[in-house]
């Protein structure tokens, strides 16, 4: 007789949930694996799914910003080139030069507001979650969860229209673009950074006239050495 | 897709194309905010792009899959952010689409509005106890639990509503085709 024979009990009640990703964690591991082994259910579900695919198709359909596009061909074609290992190396030089006195510091504070540089030491990088502040401020940080990174910072200058806080990654051979933000009205901001590209040494914000820039036009206003 | 999973760029390319805007639209519809939005698609790309495992045709179909997953993503960004005591569904979703620039209203996206239209009805034909937990569920990225905590109503009725609403759905979907 089947584990899953029809005297037994079917999550039948909590197959809408399901669908809908609204079990808690533990109950939607009971359901994947009574579905394993249930055509019954799985057929069920089968029946209901279609219903919750097409809830996207109910918000309104917006326009992606060309930026959006263009800074996430420009990571995808990097990768292609190199694979996922070195690919931040081919990056004409630049900073260096421009910006390393400051960067040998590790972090400054500038703005006069307690902007915070980051450090993330090498062989903390595995761990499946950190947050390193330098320097004892704490009104920026960048938290790593696994291969997720996101940088908050707090007290950073109002920005004009059109301008952006850009984040730039940096090592010996140049620097790359990483992330444009803004910041709210209270200076604060977070955002997401996705995978730090392995071999970074240094990251960088600017303020800059517009997104999108190959190359920083700005001053460097934060900087993190990471070791 | 087989070229996308062949790390080739410009399929990928291609493939943002296709699917970048709906996954935009869902993140903004979930975090409310274009920067955000932006952020979360950007997220769901890199990670399809850089993910080996992922698309299970058995499962459905490329679109949904990569709807889930920016769907996914942008519950865990509205997850980071502080949660209001009171979930916030209202979304002047006219506003948004007249707030768009002439130019942006192409033929494509006459169909995909009115694709919008047809389910949005679906969904508001549904009795609002059933629109509602649905809506919390999928959008809100509530859990059950949560949705029956802050309608001050029992779990069982929750999933009762969840239910009867997707089933009304498939009925309507089954009507429209």
């Amino acid at each position: 007789m089947s584990a899953h024979d029809d005297n037994l009990t079917h999550p039948s009640e909590d197959l809408a949930a399901f669908a809908l990703g609204a079990l808690e964690p533990g109950e939607e591991a009971v359901v994947r694996e009574h579905l394993d082994g249930c055509e019954r259910c799985r057929s069920e579900l089968r029946w209901l799914q279609p219903a919750v695919d097409v809830l996207p198709a109910s918000v309104p359909q917006l326009e992606p910003p060309k930026r959006l596009q263009r800074g996430l061909m420009r990571t995808v074609r990097a990768d292609a080139r190199a694979g996922r290992g070195g690919w931040w190396s081919r990056r004409a030089g630049w900073i260096s030069m421009r910006a390393r006195p400051a960067l040998a510091v590790g972090a400054v504070a500038l703005l006069g507001a307690g902007i915070a540089g980051y450090a993330v030491n090498e062989a903390n990088r595995a761990a499946p979650q950190d947050a390193v502040t330098f320097t004892g401020a704490d009104s920026a940080v960048l938290e790593r969860d696994g291969d997720e990174a996101s940088l908050r910072v707090a007290g950073m200058a109002p920005l004009q229209e059109g301008e952006v806080y850009q984040l730039w990654y940096g090592d010996s051979g140049g620097v790359e673009p990483a992330k444009a933000f803004t910041v709210g009205e209270d200076g604060s901001a977070e955002t997401v950074l996705g995978e730090i590209p392995p071999g970074t040494e240094e990251l960088m914000v600017t303020r800059e006239s517009e997104p999108g820039l190959p190359m920083p036009e700005g001053e460097v206003l934060l900087s993190a050495t990471l070791s | 897709m087989s070229l996308v999973e062949s790390k080739d760029p410009a399929a990928f390319e291609a493939f943002f194309d296709r699917h970048g805007g709906a996954a935009y639209s869902l993140a903004h519809r979930i975090v409310g905010d274009r920067t955000k939005a932006e952020d979360v698609a950007q997220e769901a790309f890199l990670s399809i792009w850089r993910s080996r495992a992922g698309y299970d045709r058995a499962r459905g179909s490329v679109r949904a899959w990569v709807l889930g997953i920016a769907r996914n993503r942008a519950i865990d960004a509205l997850r980071r952010d502080a949660r209001p005591g009171v979930p916030q569904l209202a979304f002047d979703d006219d506003a948004v689409l007249e707030s768009k620039p002439a130019q942006e209203r192409t033929d494509a996206e006459a169909v995909r509005r009115e694709t919008a239209r047809e389910v949005r009805g679906a969904l508001s034909d549904l009795p609002n106890d059933q629109s509602k937990v649905i809506e919390l569920a999928y959008f809100g990225g509530f859990s059950h639990s949560e949705i029956a905590e802050l309608l001050g109503m029992p779990l069982g009725t929750v999933k009762g509503r969840m239910r009867l609403g997707l089933e009304k759905m498939r009925g309507r979907m089954a009507e429209l085709r």
